[in-house]
């Protein structure tokens, strides 16, 4: 197994951390601006201030705050959305690799969804639906099925001509016992390694669709606005703004892919011999 | 012959689904008169404007009229500017197009050559650097690049321009921003599947024949590394065409995806329907070729 990414994890969590944290370790409430202090540069710059140390937005509002409260929507988005995916396609793609008329028409479906990018379905979806947190988890949840679906039943199709299977069923176990309890553990490992690769591609298309309008609700702390709001005031010097919120970003997605790569290696047998 | 049969029905029923389902969903996304009547209309005057949409009639006759109407390949007409909403969508291909091939360029041209290097030299610092830049690039936020891309080269060095088509230098920046992601995943993608080459059989016998390294990297093994690498170009094309939208908003590019993003601000239903039939479509249709692509170059895949 390859060496476990210590360095990779710690910074992960200490991102994590401090987005959970957020109400308690943001030095300003998120949203509360001031017009008197706004376009502050960072504190390390000549005319910074220290109390606002990455700087302030077009409102005055504090930068670092809206940094941590926006990692916590980016986390929540990640990790509710790709649940969503989960619970939806798994059972599918169970019950698809078991049934074989079933599994036809589970991957016509599959083939319908995957025929259009995920995110222009997310994009036209939220467009006309409107903008919201939780509209978001749902659209980009439900859409994400499919993959999961694909992916499962490939790997109980390839599972069932397996010993312990053909001897669960010799054995007269009901079907769902023999995919519930039997099956599906050891198709776990494809899971695993799907989510490891969408929750950081869920990440982005929250900060996407949010850069867009498109996203989140304007009241809600997110990195793709902070970025969108940024992007009027890049001819006025103003950097901070945009730069350093997509930084932060670029670490948490950054770790998670760096994570899931070990996972990849450390559950294909195949690739631990490649990459070693 | 079957295989290329089968995969044609599928990838007609996938595009019949798609036009099905974007129409419903637009059906349920509210009353289309909240859009195109002036607020001050009286109730007859609306009642007439949705009879000339046709939109009174029950909901199975409209489908039949709208799978007929995209059989002749007309999708409808823009609300706000009155034109059939493919020619709108036709006039921007083009820009799209070549903004998506230069991306495409970028990334074979940077991605190949670096994946290559980070399989000679695998598990050196070479290697080592080019995976955690490579790991980089697929997670950084596109729209933040572009934005980054035009701090430096337009904002504080005032190098290339920042917005609109013109000559050639306005595609540096679009193209990088859209080929980011993608010199990265053909860098993952080559460096992975080379060392998987580099370990077979055949390898090794053209190695115990004592030929050069650099004949068995590139004469043997790196042609057959190419035959999934070109499938996944074939995607990332159809990726790339739908996948503009961001790139296109920031650089004012004068593509599609920017006039399908007006479209969406201002609910103009028929451009948004006739843009996802019509990405959907290129979509499918270049996934077809891949597959048959892919199918002609290894047979084998005809009998899985």
């Amino acid at each position: 197994m390859p060496r476990f990414p210590w360095f990779t994890a710690l910074v992960l969590l200490l991102v994590v951390l401090a987005a959970i944290l957020a109400p308690w370790l943001a030095p300003h409430p998120p949203l509360e601006g001031d017009l008197m202090r706004q376009h502050l540069p960072p504190a390390w710059l000549p005319g910074g201030d220290p109390a606002f140390p990455l700087g302030t937005d077009e409102q005055g509002r504090d930068i670092l705050s809206n940094i941590l409260f926006g990692l916590r929507v980016s986390l929540s988005v990640g990790f509710f959305a790709v649940l969503i995916s989960v619970l939806l396609g798994v059972p599918l793609g169970l019950m698809a690799g078991y049934s074989r008329r079933f599994g036809e028409l589970v991957m016509r479906l599959v083939d319908v969804q995957l025929s259009v990018p995920t995110f222009l379905i997310a994009l036209v979806v939220l467009a006309l639906w409107g903008a919201g947190l939780l509209k978001l988890i749902l659209v980009i949840g439900v859409v994400g099925w499919a993959a999961y679906a694909r992916l499962v039943r490939g790997a109980v199709l390839s599972e069932r001509e397996r010993e312990y299977v053909l001897a669960a069923e010799a054995l007269g176990l009901s079907t769902p016992r023999v995919l519930f309890r039997h099956i599906l553990p050891n198709v776990l490992s494809v899971v695993l390694v799907q989510v490891s690769v969408d929750v950081p591609r869920v990440i982005l298309l929250e900060a996407t669709l949010s850069f867009l309008g498109v996203g989140v609700s304007i009241e809600t702390p997110s990195i793709g606005l902070m970025v969108k709001r940024g992007m009027d005031y890049l001819f006025s010097g103003v950097w901070w703004t945009t730069a350093l919120p997509g930084l932060a970003l670029m670490l948490l997605v950054l770790t998670t892919n760096l994570l899931g790569d070990w996972m990849r290696d450390a559950f294909d047998p195949r690739r631990r011999r490649v990459n070693r | 012959m079957r295989y290329f049969a089968v995969r044609f029905l599928q990838m007609l029923f996938a595009v019949w689904g798609v036009a099905t389902l974007v129409f419903l969903f637009l059906q349920l996304t509210g009353d289309p008169m909240e859009v195109l009547a002036p607020e001050d209309m009286s109730e007859a005057q609306v009642a007439e404007l949705r009879h000339a949409y046709g939109l009174d009639r029950p909901l199975h006759v409209r489908y039949l009229i709208y799978m007929e109407n995209l059989l002749k390949g007309d999708l409808g007409v823009s609300w706000t500017s009155g034109e059939p909403a493919l020619r709108l969508l036709a006039q921007r291909f083009p820009a799209t197009l070549k903004l998506v091939l230069t991306a495409l360029l970028f990334a074979i041209a940077l991605g190949l050559p670096a994946g290559v290097w980070a399989a000679v030299r695998s598990d050196t610092w070479v290697d080592r650097g080019l995976r955690f830049l490579s790991v980089l690039g697929i997670s950084a936020p596109t729209f933040w690049i572009g934005i980054m891309l035009i701090l430096i080269f337009s904002v504080t060095l005032g190098w290339l321009p920042s917005a609109g088509a013109g000559n050639w230098r306005h595609y540096i920046l679009p193209g990088l921003t859209l080929s980011f992601y993608r010199i990265a995943l053909f860098l993952r993608m080559i460096r992975s599947t080379l060392l998987d080459v580099l370990t077979q059989d055949y390898v090794r016998t053209a190695r115990a024949k004592g030929l050069a390294e650099r004949v068995v990297v590139y004469k043997h093994a790196l042609r057959n590394a190419l035959i999934p690498f070109v499938t996944l170009v074939g995607l990332q094309f159809g990726q790339l065409m739908a996948g503009a939208v961001v790139t296109e908003w920031i650089f004012a590019w004068p593509g599609m995806n920017r006039l399908a993003l007006n479209a969406l601000f201002t609910e103009d239903r028929p451009v948004i329907l006739a843009f996802v039939v019509l990405t959907a479509g290129i979509f499918a249709v270049v996934n077809f070729v891949v597959d048959l692509l892919y199918g002609w170059i290894d047979p084998r895949v005809r009998y899985a």
